[in-house]
């Protein structure tokens, strides 16, 4: 599904060039479940953006779907990116002004659904996730675990193919962490693709393989020996 | 999606109710100001537009080819002579008239009537409520009167038919009773006449008593008309050396074939709107890219759901379209409510009339607002990258901070600007107050005197004189507002290519004590020398200067129609016509053989009750003459009076400083509220290494003082440029002093720093502890 050759990524200031990513080679098949780990300013976010297609690498190749996408258009990004991939992250990054139907709504918005099919498919995510009974609030309204599943939720109403989580786990307590752990493995389970940043070694073991970034290069790839091809 | 965003930007109106405020007042004012100078515009440029035949109507008019100088005034055969000798010209009409006396069972009233043909019903379109407008003036001896004079007149009867007697000596029949004229036209009476009572004194080429409107049959051949009609004047009065030609009626008002028309002060006024309307969306998108840290998270997260750059730039370009839509619709409120006072204190009459082509422009303005306010943070915002506004949630608006400075000079580089020109214009116009005319222009009391009052001049005098208010009584035909009549003067030693044109006054020998005037040489009229009526002259300083005499006492100069005699005196200098003119060379001689000429009763009175003192007067003039109309006005209101288009831009350039200054602090009360908020952490930082709170107010304010004392350098050259202009109006004038600049200067500098001072004193003693701990 995912396939980076050489991914390089530079980010220049005025006076420093700092390279964040460094020649990585690196590969996800679908239906895999992937942890990424690493000290801070490693590169995993850098990675998870490029795979997001939020940025284009400076140099190097990657193929999402098998289509070599490093040097494609912000409009053809956004295409692809509305289409295949979901996102959580690790603030929530809710739209305030916006009601948890609202939020959960936008991405399908983006894709143009039509309004009957947009307010059925939100109620079945909403379902999903429990939140049903909040539908009207406002984020700020909610606990961390709630405004959590709300964003779990916007990432998978659209049915992505692929869902990048950005230490979905970073701002919640351990039992909140769990359950949001738990959706994404139910939804792994269903077949969606996943790759999760994460500090945390036990919710790493969640996934079927552990990448450890550091100073921009891939140092080892543990198999946790779930992945069954 | 269209409902998503008005939905964010409906919540994010509530929540954020202050800066929203500031966003809505902002605009609104702009808008306001700009929806007011379109009415006044509307108005301007509607101008005897209203006639049907519009395009057609023209005014004939003349240039003297000797001064290539434009003026109206024609004699009374033209229109005639017009209609009879050119076919393309269909209907024509000549136009003359004043304040006459109107009598109706015994009372006496002074409207003002005009002299017209009957072409005049169907050329212009002045709806007739009663009587056929083809036929109106089938009978010489009638008169059609507008509804008010009817309603004045005759009440609720009916007034066709009814019998009115004009100047004691004509009874006319009403024959149409005219719907109340429209503000919006050059015309302005009570009645019309028929052309063909005055006809045999005036239907001639003698001399130009009038105006003359023709109505062309078609537009376009103008030019061909222009060149038939240009040597007719030629062909009967050579000597007049005039030049015809045809001036279009609706470009009359804009473009008058002399003076100043009112195409100056449109430009003048939409200008002004439109740099305040700047201003406002300066703040517009000064403030939401100041507070785009803000947005950058909902931008991210929209880029990540997979919105296009383009989808963004028109989100945010539709909010602020939103906001000027709201901002409109407060705005037309707004001008709603405030038009009385705007009315009186630009002194003009709008009124809201909406049409579909104001509706429309309306539209384009706020799609112009709208886009003006918003281009900017629309572009400015979308530009972000999701992973850097994402990533980077204290992130540096760096470019942006030059586009911060740069509005807040130019914002303030305007309102300098027009607080210098109101500081300017104030001293000129102060200056023209107390400028010393060469006579007392107070306390002087001009009455209109009709045939009845001069046939009765000794013992109307005689009576008022008795009256213990009245210091003294003189006559004159002209008030000191611009004589009307002037001419050449002839002397030997006359240089015969030189031109000079001076103003001739007939008054009386009071004239000088009077108006407390003072002689310069020889001596004023007495009533000692009784051939003083016959060949006597006084003369003003300038008129000797231009005739350029040595001893002028004596000399023997004669007037162009005709009477000849000696210079006797020479009275100082005296303006006899608003400063925006150079001194009037001035030939006086007395009115003693030619009452007719005097025009007006001139009393001062003592200082005091001047309200009893207008009954008495018009007491003591009844008792002579019972049934004429006594019409009075003040000599110093009626000069005050020739500066109103002055105080017009006075008052415009304060009504538009104050907003411009508003709208300013506005912008800077937003954008330091927001420095402060994002400043915080530094300041908290350097508190705790302990800087004191005089010091971090210091810092804090520094950069607007800066700022603004650049606005100030850019706008003073700006104001100097435009003041100098606009003092070359006036032939007397003041000199500008840096007062003014360094008082609009200050005085920005203080209003900018109060309106900053809370932010900033409350940033200064806030506790670091909680600045450094929410960051």
């Amino acid at each position: 599904m995912i396939k980076t050759e050489d991914l390089k990524k530079v980010y220049t200031t005025e006076e420093v060039e700092t390279t964040a990513l460094n020649n990585v080679n690196f590969e996800v098949r679908h239906g895999e479940f992937v942890s990424i780990m690493g000290p801070s300013g490693c590169g995993k976010s850098t990675l998870l953006n490029l795979i997001g297609l939020l940025d284009n690498p400076s140099d190097g190749r990657y193929y999402f779907l098998d289509h070599e996408v490093s040097r494609y258009s912000e409009r053809q990004r956004a295409n692809l990116r509305k289409h295949n991939i979901g996102f959580v992250f690790q603030s929530f990054n809710l739209i305030d002004e916006l009601t948890v139907f609202e939020n959960i709504e936008l991405p399908l918005l983006y894709q143009k659904v039509s309004s009957s099919e947009r307010k059925k498919r939100v109620t079945e995510v909403m379902e999903q996730m429990q939140i049903m009974h909040r539908k009207n609030h406002f984020p700020q309204q909610l606990s961390g675990g709630q405004q959590q599943r709300v964003a779990v939720g916007r990432a998978v109403v659209g049915s992505p193919r692929l869902i990048l989580a950005d230490e979905p786990t970073g701002n919640l307590d351990s039992s909140h962490g769990e359950e949001v752990m738990k959706m994404l493995l139910d939804l792994n389970e269903a077949g969606t693709t996943i790759i999760m940043v994460t500090h945390s070694p036990t919710y790493a073991e969640y996934g079927h393989r552990v990448v450890h970034l550091f100073d921009g290069h891939i140092v080892t790839e543990n198999l946790n020996g779930k992945f069954h091809v | 999606m269209f409902r998503n965003i008005l939905k964010i930007f409906f919540r994010t109106i509530v929540r954020h109710r202050a800066y929203s405020l500031i966003h809505l007042l902002g605009l609104s004012i702009g808008l306001s100001s700009v929806l007011i100078i379109m009415l006044w515009i509307q108005e301007e440029i509607g101008y005897d537009r209203f006639h049907e035949n519009a395009e057609q109507l023209y005014r004939v008019a003349f240039t003297y080819r000797p001064l290539g100088l434009s003026r109206y005034h024609q004699p009374g055969a033209l229109s005639g002579y017009l209609k009879k000798h050119f076919p393309e010209i269909r209907e024509s009409t000549f136009v003359s008239g004043g304040k006459h006396k109107l009598n109706r069972n015994n009372e006496g009233f002074s409207e003002t009537g005009l002299y017209v043909e009957p072409d005049f019903f169907t050329m212009f379109s002045f709806p007739i409520l009663s009587g056929d407008p083809r036929h109106v003036f089938d009978n010489v001896n009638s008169i059609v009167i507008t509804e008010k004079l009817a309603n004045r007149l005759f009440g609720q009867s009916d007034p066709l038919g009814q019998i009115i007697t004009m100047d004691d000596n004509r009874s006319l029949a009403v024959s149409g009773v005219l719907k109340d004229i429209p503000r919006n036209t050059q015309f302005d009476f009570d009645f019309l006449v028929p052309f063909d009572l005055i006809a045999p004194y005036t239907n001639n080429w003698n001399a130009k008593s009038g105006l003359v409107y023709i109505l062309l049959d078609t537009e376009n051949r103008v030019d061909d008309v222009n060149a038939k009609i240009a040597g007719i004047i030629d062909g009967i009065r050579p000597e007049w050396e005039n030049t015809l030609f045809l001036a279009p009626l609706a470009r009359d008002r804009l473009y008058p074939v002399y003076g100043r028309g009112s195409i100056h002060y449109i430009y003048l006024f939409s200008s002004v709107a439109v740099l305040i309307l700047l201003i406002a969306c300066i703040n517009y998108m000064n403030l939401s890219t100041a507070r785009s840290e803000r947005r950058l998270k909902e931008i991210a997260i929209r880029q990540a759901m997979g919105s296009r750059r383009i989808q963004l730039i028109l989100q945010f370009l539709g909010e602020s379209l939103s906001y000027t839509v709201l901002a409109m619709i407060f705005s037309l409120l707004l001008v709603e409510i405030s038009l009385p006072a705007v009315n009186q204190f630009l002194n003009v009459h709008l009124s809201t009339r909406y049409s579909w082509p104001l509706i429309g422009l309306y539209g384009l303005i706020i799609l112009f607002t709208g886009a003006a306010a918003g281009s900017y943070p629309a572009f400015y915002l979308s530009s972000f990258t999701v992973q850097r506004a994402m990533t980077s949630a204290r992130f540096k608006t760096g470019g942006h901070a030059a586009f911060r400075k740069i509005s807040v000079i130019v914002q303030f580089g305007l309102s300098v600007l027009f607080m210098i020109s109101l500081f300017v214009i104030n001293e000129q116009m102060d200056f023209i107050r107390n400028m010393s005319l060469g006579f007392d222009q107070e306390n002087v009391i001009l009455l209109s005197a009709g045939n009845k009052i001069r046939d009765n001049l000794d013992s109307v005098r005689n009576r008022l004189l008795e009256h213990t208010g009245v210091q003294q009584v003189t006559v004159s035909s002209n008030d000191m507002t611009g004589w009307t009549n002037s001419g050449p003067v002839m002397w030997t030693g006359l240089d015969p290519d030189a031109n000079i044109e001076v103003g001739y006054n007939w008054v009386d020998e009071n004239y000088l004590n009077t108006f407390r005037m003072q002689m310069a040489d020889g001596r004023f009229f007495s009533e000692q020398f009784l051939s003083d009526a016959d060949d006597a002259f006084v003369v003003n300083e300038e008129a000797v200067r231009q005739m350029g005499m040595k001893n002028p006492v004596g000399q023997e100069i004669s007037t162009w129609f005709g009477r000849k005699g000696r210079i006797i005196g020479v009275v100082k200098d005296y303006h006899t016509a608003a400063l925006h003119e150079p001194l009037q060379p001035a030939v006086l001689m007395l009115a003693k053989h030619e009452p007719y000429q005097v025009n007006y009763l001139c009393v001062r009175i003592e200082r005091g009750n001047v309200r009893q003192m207008l009954q008495d007067l018009h007491t003591i003039v009844r008792e002579i003459v019972p049934d004429d109309p006594v019409s009075f006005k003040f000599q110093d209101a009626a000069i005050q009076a020739q500066y109103e288009t002055d105080e017009r831009v006075q008052h415009l350039i304060q009504f538009s400083s104050i907003f411009a200054l508003i709208v300013s602090c506005l912008g800077l009360l937003g954008l330091s509220a927001f420095n402060v908020q994002q400043r915080s952490r530094e300041i908290g930082v350097r508190k705790v290494l302990g800087a004191t709170v005089p010091l971090i107010a210091g810092l804090m304010a520094r950069d607007y003082f800066k700022w603004i004392l650049l606005g100030n350098v850019i706008a003073w050259p700006a104001a100097w440029i435009a003041m100098h202009k606009w003092l070359e109006n006036f032939s007397f004038r003041m000199e500008i002093t840096i007062w003014s600049f360094l008082t609009a200067g200050l005085a920005t500098m203080m209003i900018a720093l109060m309106t900053i001072g809370y932010q900033v004193m409350k940033a200064a003693m806030a506790n670091p502890v909680v600045s450094l701990r929410d960051e």
